[in-house]
C-alpha cells in the first residue's frame, strides 16, 4: 500500500528557529564555520558518529540521505545545485577529519556533500546546544561505550532558519526531496510576489471604523425602533465605544484570565448563550440563570432577570465581581490590572480625559452595549 | 506491493528500535534510538502525576507530583517531590518533548502551559517556563489537552475556543523551545478544508491525537468545549442543550501536511486514541465516554480509513463512562478504565475486530487514568476525571495506585491517598527514569548530562 505524501508546495514548513553556528573542520582539514557552509544554500544537516554500532541508526540515516542526494542530482536539476548536504560528527575525540573523509567517500563522490567534525568537545558544545542534540554516554556492553542520542536531521533554508527536523521514523528520501522542493517553490514565489505587510495602522483603522458603524445604530436606529436613550453624563463617542468593546471581549478582566463578558453574552449566539441552559462561570462555577441577551439593552429600564439594577454603567460591575461569574476580588483589583495592561495605555485618557476608574470602565462598557441594537428583518 | 522499498524497510527498522523500548535489555540498537522519543530502559524510577489543585486541600494549587516507584529505592512508594504552579488551571494532560528533557503540562481552564525540566534531576522536576499566551498566539484555541512529541516540536490538541467556549477547536504546534508555530483548525461543515466528510458529522471538536508515521497519518478524536467540561457534572446531565454538544467524530489527517483528509463518525465522545505498535497494525483504538463502546479506527486493504464499533464496555445503559485506555506493546491487550463504576477491564484484542473481555477489577469508587510499563507488568491508576465532574462526598476518593500484573490478576503494590497527603486530584501519569539520561542518583554523570557536551570529560 503506497504512502500518500502531500505534493511539494501544497503545505507549509513554518520556520522553527535560527540554525546555529559553530566552528568545524571538514574532511579535507579546512577549518570553517557552519554558517560559511550554509551561505546561500538549502542545507540538509545530519548529526552522527562513525562508531555508531546501530545499523538502524547513523549508518542507515547516511544511506537514506545518499538516496535523497542521488535522486536530487538525477531528477531535480533546478534544486540540486541549490542544496548542500552536511554530515557532522558529534564524536570529535574519535572522528578526525581523516576518519570523516573515509566515512564520507562512498557517499560524497563529487556531490555537494560535506563531511565534517569539530576540533574538540569545546568546539562541539555550542553546536549541540544550538541544535538541541541530545547526547549521553551509553556504557552498556552491547553498545561498546557508544553514545546514546536521538537521531536528528535538520532542513535549513537559505535564510538559515531550521524548517524541518526529521527523526528516524520520518526520514524518507521522497519526503526530504519534497520538502526541498517546497522551499524552492516558496522562495521563487516570494521573489515574484512580495506579500503586502498588514500593519498595526490598518488594524487600528478597522477598529475605529467598526466603532463608527456601531455608534451609527444608536444615532440612527433601524426600522421600527425609537432613538435609544443615552444618559446625559455619558454621551456616546466612538472612542468610548471602541474602548468598551475592547473591555467587553477582554478575558483578563476575570480573576484567572478565562472569562470576558463575551464568554456568556456570546455575539454569535445573540449576546446570550444558546448552547446551554445556564452558563458556567469562572472555574466552571454554577450560575443559576442564563445570561440575558444584550440586543436592545439600551432600551431596558430594569436590568438583570430580577430587575435589580437600573443603569448599565453600574450593572457591569456585578458580573465582574461575582464569585461565580468573572471572580474579580475587588474593584481596586480590576482597576490596578487594567491600568497595568500596556494595551490600555492612553485609551481612557483619550475617551474620558482621565485614567481608568470605576466610573469610566462602567461608562465605556455601557457605551458599547448601547450600540447592540437589532431591529426586525425587513 | 510487498517489494521492500527503502521506506518500508526503514520503518520496519524503526519499529525494531522502538520495540526494544523498556525491555530492560541494553541492546546495541539502544545507542541510536527512537522514532520520536528517547526510551526508558528497564524499570521506571518515577511516575510524574499532573495534579489538580482543590479548594480546601493543601495549598489548593495545581502541582506536578513525583512518586518513587522503583522497588529497589529506599523511597519506593512515596511522594518524593512536588512543584506547585501558583494557582488552579484545571490541570489535565501533559507529555514529554521528543528528547524527554522537558514535560509540558496544560491547564484546561486557563490555557496556561507549564514546562518542567525533568532531565537535570529526574527526581525533582523544575518549572522552567510558563506559556501564558496560548489562546492569543493560537488565534483563539482554548484548553490545551494532549501534548504529543514530534521531532523538535510539540503538537497540542485543544478542546475549545475563545469565541463561545464551545467544542470547535484546533491543533496547535510549538517548538520544543516554546515558540508558537502554527494552528490547524479542526474541519467543520462550514469549512471542511478539503477533507472528505464520510459520515453525518463534521463538528470540529478535538481531544486526543496520535501519529502513525508509517502511514503519514495523524488521528484526532473529539470531546466537548470549555462550557461543558468546566460545568458541574450533575448540572450538565440535566442540561439537554449542553448534552447535545459532545464530539461525534475522529479525523484522519495528512501528518506531513497537517491537513485533514477524512472525517469519520464515532458518536458519543471518542476520547483517548491508542494505535497499534506492530509494523502492519494500521489501526487505532478509542473508547466513547457517553455510549460506552470500544471503536476501531482502521485502514482497509484499499487504503481507506474506516471506523467500527467492536465491543461494548460493561453495560452501556448504566453509563460506566470509560475514560482511558492503554494498549500493550504487543498489541494484544487493551486496558479500559471507566469512571462511574471504578472498574478496569482487560480485553484480549489480538483480533482487533473482536475484543474479548478477559478480566476486570474494581480499583476505587471513581477511576480515571491508567498507564502501563512497556513490559506490561506494572500498571498505575489515578482517580480524578475533571474538577467539577469528580464524585462528591465519600466517593470522591483521590488516589494513585500501583499494581503488578502477573498475566492473570492485578495485585496492589502500594497506594497514595492524595486527599490525605493534601495534594489534590491526580490525573495524568508519565514515567521518568535515571537511565534515560545515563544518570544515577547523585552521580557525577547527572551533573554532566545536564550540560550536554561536557559528557566527554565524564566518559573517560
Amino acid at each position: 500500500m503506497s504512502l500518500s505524501y502531500p505534493d511539494a508546495g501544497s503545505y507549509e514548513l513554518p520556520p522553527l528557529k535560527s540554525a546555529g553556528d559553530g566552528e568545524i573542520v571538514t574532511s579535507t582539514g579546512t577549518v570553517t564555520t557552519l554558517h560559511e557552509l550554509y551561505a546561500g544554500k538549502l542545507v540538509v544537516l545530519s548529526l552522527i558518529y562513525t562508531r555508531c554500532a546501530d545499523a538502524q541508526g547513523c549508518p542507515w540515516t547516511t544511506a537514506l540521505l545518499s538516496i535523497a542526494r542521488k535522486r536530487l542530482d538525477r531528477d531535480e536539476p533546478e534544486i540540486s545545485p541549490r542544496a548542500r548536504f552536511i554530515t557532522l560528527s558529534f564524536d570529535p575525540k574519535h572522528d578526525s577529519p581523516d576518519i570523516m573523509r573515509r566515512y564520507g567517500e562512498p557517499f560524497a563522490q563529487g556531490r555537494d556533500w560535506v563531511f565534517a567534525t569539530t576540533d574538540s568537545p569545546a568546539a562541539l558544545a555550542p553546536i549541540l546546544r544550538a541544535y538541541g542534540q541530545d547526547l549521553r554516554p551509553d556504557s552498556s556492553p552491547a553498545a561498546g561505550a557508544g553514545l546514546a542520542h536521538l537521531l536528528r536531521v535538520f532542513l535549513i533554508d537559505e535564510n538559515q532558519f531550521i524548517r524541518n527536523i526529521y527523526g528516524a521514523s520520518v526520514l524518507d528520501p521522497a519526503l526530504l526531496v519534497s520538502d526541498l522542493k517546497t522551499l524552492v517553490l516558496e522562495q521563487d514565489a516570494r521573489l515574484t510576489r512580495p506579500r503586502p505587510e498588514k500593519g498595526l495602522a490598518a488594524e487600528a483603522e478597522l477598529s475605529e471604523k467598526r466603532s463608527a458603524d456601531l455608534t451609527r445604530w444608536v444615532l440612527d436606529p433601524p426600522l421600527g425602533l425609537p432613538q435609544a436613550p443615552v444618559p446625559a453624563d455619558n454621551p456616546l463617542t466612538e472612542a468610548k465605544v471602541a474602548l468598551g468593546r475592547m473591555l467587553f471581549y477582554d478575558r483578563r478582566l476575570s480573576l484567572n484570565n478565562t472569562m470576558s463578558c463575551a464568554m456568556c453574552h456570546i455575539p454569535d449566539q445573540g449576546f446570550t448563550n444558546n448552547a446551554l441552559a445556564a452558563p458556567a462561570g469562572i472555574e466552571g462555577r454554577s450560575v443559576r440563570r442564563n445570561a440575558p441577551s444584550l440586543y436592545n439593552v439600551a432600551y431596558q429600564e430594569h436590568l438583570f432577570h430580577d430587575g435589580r439594577e437600573s443603569f448599565l454603567e453600574t450593572q457591569v460591575w456585578s458580573p465582574l465581581l461575582a464569585r461565580n461569574e468573572m471572580g474579580a476580588p475587588s474593584v481596586g483589583w480590576v482597576l490596578d490590572k487594567v491600568r497595568r495592561l500596556p494595551d490600555y495605555q492612553g485609551l481612557f485618557e483619550r475617551a474620558f480625559g482621565r485614567p481608568a476608574g470605576m466610573a469610566t470602565i462602567g461608562q465605556a462598557i455601557a457605551s458599547y452595549e448601547r450600540t447592540l441594537i437589532s431591529g426586525n428583518a425587513v | 506491493m510487498k517489494r521492500r522499498t527503502p521506506m518500508n524497510f526503514m520503518l520496519a527498522a524503526s519499529f525494531m528500535v522502538l520495540g526494544s523500548f523498556g525491555h530492560g535489555v541494553a541492546r546495541a540498537d539502544e545507542t541510536c534510538m527512537s522514532p520520536y522519543m528517547a526510551k526508558i530502559v528497564g524499570q521506571e524510577d518515577f511516575v510524574y502525576v499532573w495534579t489538580l489543585g482543590q479548594e480546601g486541600v493543601g495549598d489548593e494549587q495545581d502541582k506536578l507530583v513525583t512518586i518513587d516507584v522503583n522497588p529497589k529505592s529506599a523511597k519506593h512508594g512515596s511522594v518524593v517531590h512536588t512543584v506547585s504552579v501558583g494557582g488552579r488551571n484545571a490541570a489535565h494532560h501533559g507529555g514529554f518533548t521528543d528528547d524527554r528533557a522537558h514535560f509540558w503540562a496544560g491547564g484546561l481552564d486557563t490555557s496556561r502551559i507549564f514546562i518542567f525540566d525533568v532531565r537535570t534531576d529526574p527526581s525533582k522536576p523544575r518549572l522552567v517556563k510558563t506559556i501564558e499566551d496560548f489562546v492569543a498566539k493560537s488565534g483563539g484555541a482554548v484548553g490545551p489537552h494532549t501534548f504529543y512529541a514530534m521531532p523538535g516540536r510539540m503538537l497540542i490538541t485543544a478542546l475549545s475556543n475563545h469565541r463561545d467556549h464551545g467544542g470547535r477547536t484546533a491543533l496547535v504546534e510549538y517548538t520544543n523551545e516554546g515558540k508558537y508555530l502554527a494552528t490547524y483548525w479542526m474541519p467543520t461543515d462550514d469549512n471542511l478544508q478539503g477533507a472528505k466528510k464520510a459520515g453525518s458529522y463534521a463538528d470540529g471538536y478535538g481531544y486526543d491525537v496520535r501519529a502513525l508515521p508509517r502511514r503519514n497519518v495523524l488521528v484526532t478524536s473529539s470531546f466537548t468545549g470549555w462550557s461543558n467540561y468546566m460545568m458541574d457534572f450533575g448540572k450538565l446531565l440535566q442540561d439537554k442543550e449542553a448534552m447535545k454538544r459532545f464530539g461525534n467524530t475522529v479525523v484522519i489527517w495528512n501528518l506531513h501536511a497537517r491537513k485533514p483528509k477524512k472525517i469519520l463518525d464515532i458518536p458519543g465522545a471518542p476520547l483517548e486514541i491508542r494505535c497499534g505498535w506492530q509494523p502492519n497494525h494500521n489501526y487505532c483504538f478509542t473508547s466513547t465516554a457517553l455510549t460506552s463502546k470500544i471503536w476501531l479506527i482502521h485502514e482497509d486493504a484499499q487504503g481507506e480509513w474506516r471506523t467500527q464499533a467492536v465491543s461494548d464496555i460493561g453495560d452501556p445503559s448504566k453509563t460506566p463512562l470509560p475514560v482511558d485506555i492503554s494498549l500493550s506493546s504487543e498489541d494484544d491487550l487493551l486496558w479500559v478504565d471507566s469512571f462511574s463504576d471504578g472498574l478496569v477491564r482487560l480485553y484480549d484484542v489480538r483480533d482487533p475486530f473482536h475484543p474479548k473481555q478477559i478480566y476486570e477489577k474494581k480499583i476505587g469508587a471513581q477511576l480515571n487514568m491508567v498507564s502501563q510499563s512497556w513490559d506490561g507488568k506494572r500498571l498505575y491508576f489515578t482517580s480524578s476525571l475533571l474538577a467539577n465532574w469528580d464524585k462528591k462526598g465519600a466517593d470522591n476518593e483521590q488516589f494513585f495506585k500501583a499494581f503488578q500484573w502477573d498475566g492473570k490478576q492485578l495485585t496492589q503494590r502500594f497506594a497514595i491517598d492524595f486527599s490525605k497527603e493534601k495534594l489534590g486530584r491526580p490525573h495524568i501519569m508519565r514515567f521518568g527514569a535515571y537511565s534515560l539520561y545515563a544518570q544515577r542518583p547523585g552521580s557525577e554523570s547527572m551533573r554532566v548530562a545536564a550540560h550536554g557536551p561536557e559528557y566527554q570529560r565524564s566518559a573517560r
